[in-house]
């Protein structure tokens, strides 16, 4: 039998809303809150191929984090299948080649798009929804290349650096609301989206499992346990 | 008698680029770093306005932010005037109101622009100097706002988080060309942009700004902050 634990919130009857749910993180994600008991709706550009998880505890549904349009869209859906929405994860992500000696700004552009608008919007489309759920959760999964460049992409650090930048205004803004704002930063994770390991192998880095485990974790906080930034780091840096 | 400082860089012959040179913190860096005795590229929207005269030791610059073009004709006015780039202080930036519940995406991207954009393609234009130089400085006037949300825009402070993000990897990536890179970040400054709720008593001095930045620019080699927090009134972090 449950005993009712006041130090964690029941996932039972509360809806989260999921970004990039078909692969990667978002796919371990979705495994591990829908063995927590949670209703879901995962976004992805292709939701048909989720489609063997649709059913009354679960939506999916389109979401294209270029189209401006979208984010309303599906937050409609989800509102108008369970009547609430008590969680937003936004976890979908991209990475490109950006550096001071290419210049192609295009690619900088599409990182800012996905990695800091995208998710603004969902916010914004999510923000009546998550203020009525009373202990409303928004988890930003950005990047330890979002606290400091370390390797790789700048211009993928400048769009995870402006997504923390969101994170920690929502944070500020929507506490008296009850909502409760986590950004979980993760350096290297074994997903497709990693292809310069640099001097690592998939052996030595996180695993999606592992920020999987995290969002859990920080979603089921109560109010009174607010943590703002989870830096995950698979090497050893002093800071953070 | 002047004793060299080995713990100090010499202003002699160092040419310094500051944007924004025409008005508040901009032209508080200018005076100061004039008075050090440095070169100066002063690139303001009207370069008319800028205090200092233009001369041997002083090059005025149209500078729009907003233009992608403009970066690389500072950088090559510059370079052509004065032979060299010692630094380069990314100072000008604009604030707009965008939120979560009204916010135009317009002045989102604006913001973008001026506060991250224009400091990037600056630095590509200034860097190939900033190398042969051995001691190039790069400093970007970025925002507490870009370390923590406390108040105001959000979306000013995702923009100025991105500037802090193209700060640290500059940082990084240039280190072995000698090029040493800060982030300085203020708070609310007695500036025409000074927020609501403070006063020209209050704020922090644009003057104060200056201090830090000439401060910074002069350090040696082994001797790099990386950021410099400024706060007007109390906070535990940062």
């Amino acid at each position: 039998m449950s005993t009712p634990n006041p130090g964690r919130l029941d996932p039972t009857g509360r809806v989260i809303m999921l970004s990039g749910a078909n692969r990667g993180i978002g796919a371990a994600i979705a495994e591990r809150l829908h063995q927590d008991g949670y209703l879901l709706s995962l976004g992805a550009r292709a939701p048909e191929s989720m489609a063997e998880q649709a059913g009354e505890n679960c939506l999916c549904h389109a979401f294209d984090a270029f189209d401006p349009e979208s984010p309303q869209a599906w937050v409609d859906a989800t509102f108008a299948k369970f009547g609430r929405i008590d969680g937003l994860i936004n976890n979908a992500g991209i990475s490109e080649a950006f550096g001071f000696g290419s210049g192609d700004e295009a690619k900088l552009d599409r990182m800012l798009e996905v990695n800091l608008k995208a998710p603004y919007r969902l916010i914004r489309a999510a923000l009546p929804h998550l203020k009525a759920a009373g202990s409303g959760r928004i988890v930003n999964v950005t990047s330890l290349s979002g606290i400091r460049y370390k390797m790789g992409s700048a211009g993928y650090a400048m769009s995870k650096f402006a997504a923390n930048g969101l994170s920690s205004a929502a944070r500020a803004q929507f506490w008296g609301d009850g909502i409760r704002v986590t950004a979980v930063a993760p350096g290297p994770v074994n997903t497709d989206i990693i292809t310069d390991l640099g001097p690592l192998s998939r052996e030595d880095i996180t695993t999606p499992e592992t920020v999987a485990d995290v969002v859990a974790m920080v979603l089921a906080l109560p109010n009174n346990a607010s943590v703002a930034t989870v830096p995950i780091n698979c090497l050893f840096d002093a800071l953070p | 008698m002047n004793v060299p400082n080995q713990g100090r860089l010499d202003p002699a012959g160092r040419v310094i680029m500051v944007s924004g040179a025409n008005r508040g913190i901009g032209a508080a860096i200018a005076a100061r770093l004039r008075q050090d005795g440095y070169h100066l590229s002063l690139g303001a929207r009207t370069p008319d306005d800028i205090a200092i005269a233009a001369g041997d030791d002083c090059h005025h610059q149209a500078f729009d932010a907003l233009d992608a073009a403009s970066p690389q004709a500072w950088g090559d006015a510059t370079a052509a005037k004065f032979g060299r780039i010692d630094g380069l202080i990314n100072n000008a930036g604009i604030a707009a109101a965008f939120g979560f519940e009204d916010g135009d995406e317009a002045d989102l991207d604006r913001m973008l622009e001026v506060n991250l954009k224009a400091p990037y393609r600056l630095i590509r234009a200034a860097l190939p100097n900033l190398k042969a130089a051995g001691s190039g400085r790069i400093v970007t006037v970025t925002s507490l706002a870009g370390m923590r949300f406390k108040r105001g825009s959000p979306g000013y402070a995702m923009s100025k988080f991105a500037a802090m993000g193209l700060s640290s990897a500059a940082r990084a990536q240039f280190w072995d060309d000698g090029i040493r890179v800060t982030a300085v970040a203020p708070g609310p400054v007695n500036t025409d942009m000074m927020p609501q709720g403070f006063t020209a008593e209050t704020a922090t001095q644009p003057e104060t700004i200056a201090d830090i930045v000439a401060t910074v620019i002069a350090m040696p080699n082994n001797a790099s902050v990386a950021s410099v927090p400024i706060n007007a009134v109390y906070e535990p972090l940062p």
